[in-house]
């Protein structure tokens, strides 16, 4: 799976590149994010403009980066299309994650810096 | 459980699965079929996007659509043959007025339906209890307005009705 990284500040900034996260693709998600992670991410911002479609496999993956990220680690979600955005929604999963509308709000967020501070 | 079993068949023997829509101009209906293999699904879920995108279905309903069948042929695959590439699944979409019925057609093992898919999360406490699974059945209940499955020659039947006023 293809990912796009850049560091801003203490924030690891991740975006998906494919279209899709779904069953066919969520080990290579979880393998992927978690290579990041491991190879220094302090905190990371998953960036899924790109994304077009979810499913509940693709959901159950980021729970996974969410657990495997821990307690030190700040993990957040912007630029959910309205497909994701209802998975999300329907599941009560907005309440779990930390979501932005874009990748700029969530840099922007005094809140999201200081706790990756 | 066997109350539900019951009620199940009981709703299944009075519908007509193969053809669910009167036969008018105003019906318009995609139909395709793929083997059990999760590559198949993503080329199914684009060719049905484009065929809803032709057909005129509004965005919310296509979004709908899209997350129950996605749901419903993961269960398939994932819980109906034991090897990919061995069995076959039969989609139909009709679109008929504000109404669309999903019928899905396969040759796995049976399954049944749960009567009321709770959602998973509810029992979670903390991060590490967080579900990662079984959003599935719960994704398809709180879209779909109805929904019937029949064992019948040897295939489950699936008919999903979304109910747009």
């Amino acid at each position: 799976m293809e990912f796009k990284t850049s560091k801003n500040g203490q924030i690891t900034h991740v975006k998906m590149v494919g279209k899709r996260l779904d069953a066919s693709q969520v080990i290579a998600f979880k393998e992927g994010i978690q290579s990041i992670s491991d190879a220094g991410a302090d905190h990371i911002l998953l960036d899924m403009e790109a994304v077009e479609f979810m499913d509940s496999s693709g959901l159950g993956a980021l729970v996974a980066v969410l657990k495997y990220l821990g307690s030190d680690k700040k993990f957040a979600i912007s630029g959910l299309s309205p497909m994701v955005e209802k998975v999300f929604q329907l599941t009560r999963m907005d309440q779990i994650f930390c979501i932005y509308k874009s990748a700029k709000d969530a840099v922007s967020d005094q809140k999201f810096i200081l706790a990756s501070g | 459980m066997q109350f539900l079993i019951r009620n199940l068949f009981l709703r299944v023997d009075k519908m007509n699965i193969d053809s669910c829509m009167p036969k008018t101009n105003q019906c318009q209906s995609f139909s395709s079929s793929i083997q059990n293999d999760q590559e198949h699904v993503v080329r199914l879920l684009d060719e049905v996007h484009q065929w809803m995108d032709n057909a005129q279905i509004s965005k919310d309903k296509t979004i709908d659509i899209q997350i129950v069948l996605a749901e419903a042929l993961n269960n398939v695959i994932e819980h109906g043959f034991s090897h990919d590439l061995t069995g076959n699944i039969d989609v139909r979409l009709e679109q008929y007025q504000k109404n669309v019925t999903l019928i899905i057609v396969d040759n796995g093992k049976p399954y049944l339906p749960p009567g009321a898919a709770s959602n998973p999360l509810i029992a979670a406490t903390k991060t590490n209890d967080l579900p990662e699974g079984g959003f599935g059945w719960f994704l398809i209940q709180e879209i779909t307005n109805s929904y019937d499955y029949v064992r019948r020659d040897q295939k489950n039947q699936l008919k999903l009705q979304f109910d747009y006023i």
